[in-house]
C-alpha cells in the first residue's frame, strides 16, 4: 500500500501532495485532488506555481512561433512546424476572424492566434508531469477573459466611438417600455460574455485533471481496504486515468478553439452590432 | 514564506473558485506583454509573409489570365494574317496565270507579224529578182535577135522578109518574156 501511494504522490504533481503533506493533511483524499489542481505559492520565489508555469508557456509559445518563422524561406514555409504554425494561423485568420468579424478581423487576428497558441500549448504542457495547467485557474481565465473582454470594447469603441458604442448595445427601434428590461438585460449580457468565456476554459481544464487524479487515487483507497483490492484496481484506474488523459488532448485543442471562436463572435457582435 | 503583503495575495493559493486578484493583474501583465512581443515578432512577420504570398499568386493568376488572353488575341491575329497571306496567294497566283496569258497571247501574236512580215520580204525579194532576170533575159534575147538580123542581112534578105523573121521570133517567145 505504501508503495502504491508513492506511486501516486509522485505522479501527476509531487509539489503539491508533498507540500499538502508537510501541512499535515497529505492523507485526506479531497486534499490531495485540491492541492494537485489549485495554484502553488512561492514555487518559484513570491511567484505561484500557476503564474510561473504562465511565464513559461508564454515562453515556449514565443520559442515555437519564431521557430516557426525560422522556417521560412523566400517566404515560403520550408519545415513541418512552420507549415503547422502558418496552417492553424490561416485558419484563425480566415474562418475566425474573417468570418465573425468581418473585414476590419485582420487587426485582431494576432490577438485571437496569441489566445489559440497560448491556450492549446497551456493544456497540452499542463499534461505533462511535473507541470500545471495555469488556465486551470479561475484567476488565470479571470484575466483571459478580461483581455477578450477589453478587445471586445475597443472594438465597438474604436469604430462607434463610446457613446455611439454604448448606445447601439440596445437594439434599434425598441419600444420606449422594453428600455428599462433591455438595459440591464444588455448590461448584463456584456458581462456575461467573458464571464462564460472565463468559467468555460477554468471547467474544461480543471476536470480532466481532477478526474485523472480521483482515479489514480482510487488505487491507494482501495489498497487501504486490501493489497488485493488495490492492485485489481490499478489497471482500470490506470487505464481509465490514460483514456481521459487523451481525452484532455482533444479537450484542450476544442477549448483553444471554443475560446478564440467566442472572442472573434463576441468581438464581432461590438463591431456590427446590427447583425 | 513572506512577509509583504503583495508577496502573500501572490502566494495565497485559495479555494476553487476564488479570485486571486494579484496573480489576475500579473497575468493579464504577462500575457499583454506575450500578445505584443508575439504581435511584433512573430504574427506579424508571419502575417506579412501570408499576405506578401497570396499578393504574389493573385497577381501571379492575373498575370496568367492576361497572357492567356494576350495569347489568344495573338492567335487570333496569326489565324487572320494566314488567312490574309491565302488570299493575298490565291491572287497572286490569278493575276500570274492573267499576266502569263497575256504574255503568251501577245508573243504568239508578235511572232505571227513578225513571220508575216518576213514572208513579205521574201516575196517581194523574189518578185524583184523575177523582174531583174527577165530584164536580163530580154537583153540577151534582143542581142540574139539582132545576131539572128545581122545574119539574115547578111543573106540579103529584104527588109520586109527580116521583120516578118523577127516578129515570127519574137513571136515565138514565152507569153512572159514577150510582156516585160
Amino acid at each position: 500500500m505504501s508503495l502504491l501511494h508513492a506511486m501516486l504522490l509522485s505522479d501527476p504533481a509531487p509539489e503539491a501532495v508533498a507540500q499538502g503533506a508537510a501541512a499535515g493533511h497529505g492523507e485526506d483524499p479531497a486534499e490531495i485532488l485540491m492541492h494537485h489542481v489549485l495554484d502553488v505559492p512561492g514555487f518559484l520565489g513570491p511567484l505561484s506555481k500557476h503564474l510561473v508555469f504562465f511565464a513559461v508557456v508564454a515562453t515556449l509559445v514565443i520559442v515555437i512561433v519564431r521557430l516557426a518563422l525560422r522556417g521560412y524561406k523566400d517566404g515560403l514555409p520550408r519545415t513541418p512546424l512552420a507549415n503547422a504554425v502558418e496552417a492553424i494561423l490561416v485558419f484563425i485568420r480566415d474562418e475566425i476572424a474573417e468570418k465573425n468579424i468581418g473585414h476590419d478581423g485582420h487587426r485582431f487576428v494576432p490577438l485571437l492566434a496569441s489566445f489559440f497558441f497560448f491556450i492549446l500549448t497551456a493544456a497540452l504542457f499542463g499534461l505533462m508531469p511535473f507541470s500545471a495547467t495555469s488556465t486551470g485557474n479561475l484567476s488565470v481565465t479571470f484575466a483571459l477573459a478580461f483581455v477578450s473582454f477589453l478587445a471586445q470594447q475597443w472594438a465597438g469603441i474604436s469604430k462607434f466611438g463610446v457613446v455611439h458604442h454604448f448606445t447601439g448595445l440596445v437594439p434599434p427601434g425598441l419600444p420606449a417600455w422594453l428600455l428599462p428590461i433591455m438595459i440591464p438585460v444588455e448590461i448584463i449580457g456584456v458581462f456575461s460574455k467573458p464571464f462564460a468565456l472565463m468559467v468555460r476554459l477554468f471547467a474544461n481544464m480543471i476536470a480532466g485533471h481532477m478526474v485523472i487524479t480521483a482515479l489514480l487515487m482510487l488505487i491507494p483507497l482501495m489498497a487501504q481496504m486490501s493489497t488485493f483490492l488495490g492492485l485489481a484496481i490499478a489497471p482500470v484506474s490506470i487505464g481509465l486515468a490514460l483514456f481521459i488523459m487523451l481525452l484532455e488532448v482533444l479537450v484542450a485543442f476544442i477549448q483553444a478553439y471554443i475560446f478564440t471562436l467566442l472572442s472573434a463572435i463576441f468581438i464581432g457582435m461590438y463591431a456590427h452590432p446590427a447583425h | 514564506m513572506t512577509s509583504t503583503p503583495l508577496l502573500g495575495s501572490l502566494l495565497a493559493a485559495g479555494g476553487l473558485t476564488d479570485i486571486n486578484w494579484v496573480l489576475s493583474v500579473a497575468i493579464v501583465v504577462v500575457f499583454a506583454l506575450f500578445a505584443l512581443v508575439l504581435t511584433r515578432f512573430g504574427w506579424g512577420p508571419l502575417l506579412h509573409a501570408l499576405e506578401e504570398r497570396e499578393r504574389g499568386l493573385r497577381e501571379a493568376v492575373e498575370g496568367a489570365h492576361k497572357a492567356s488572353a494576350d495569347a489568344q488575341q495573338l492567335l487570333d491575329k496569326h489565324k487572320e494574317m494566314l488567312r490574309d497571306a491565302g488570299r493575298e496567294r490565291e491572287e497572286i497566283i490569278k493575276s500570274a496565270i492573267a499576266e502569263a496569258d497575256a504574255l503568251k497571247a501577245d508573243l504568239s501574236a508578235r511572232a505571227r507579224s513578225e513571220a508575216d512580215e518576213m514572208i513579205r520580204r521574201a516575196k517581194e525579194q523574189v518578185e524583184r529578182e523575177k523582174s531583174r532576170a527577165i530584164l536580163e533575159l530580154r537583153a540577151q534575147v534582143a542581142d540574139l535577135a539582132m545576131e539572128a538580123a545581122s545574119k539574115i542581112v547578111v543573106s540579103s534578105l529584104t527588109p520586109e522578109a527580116q521583120k516578118k523573121l523577127v516578129d515570127d521570133y519574137v513571136k515565138s517567145l514565152p507569153e512572159a518574156v514577150r510582156h516585160s
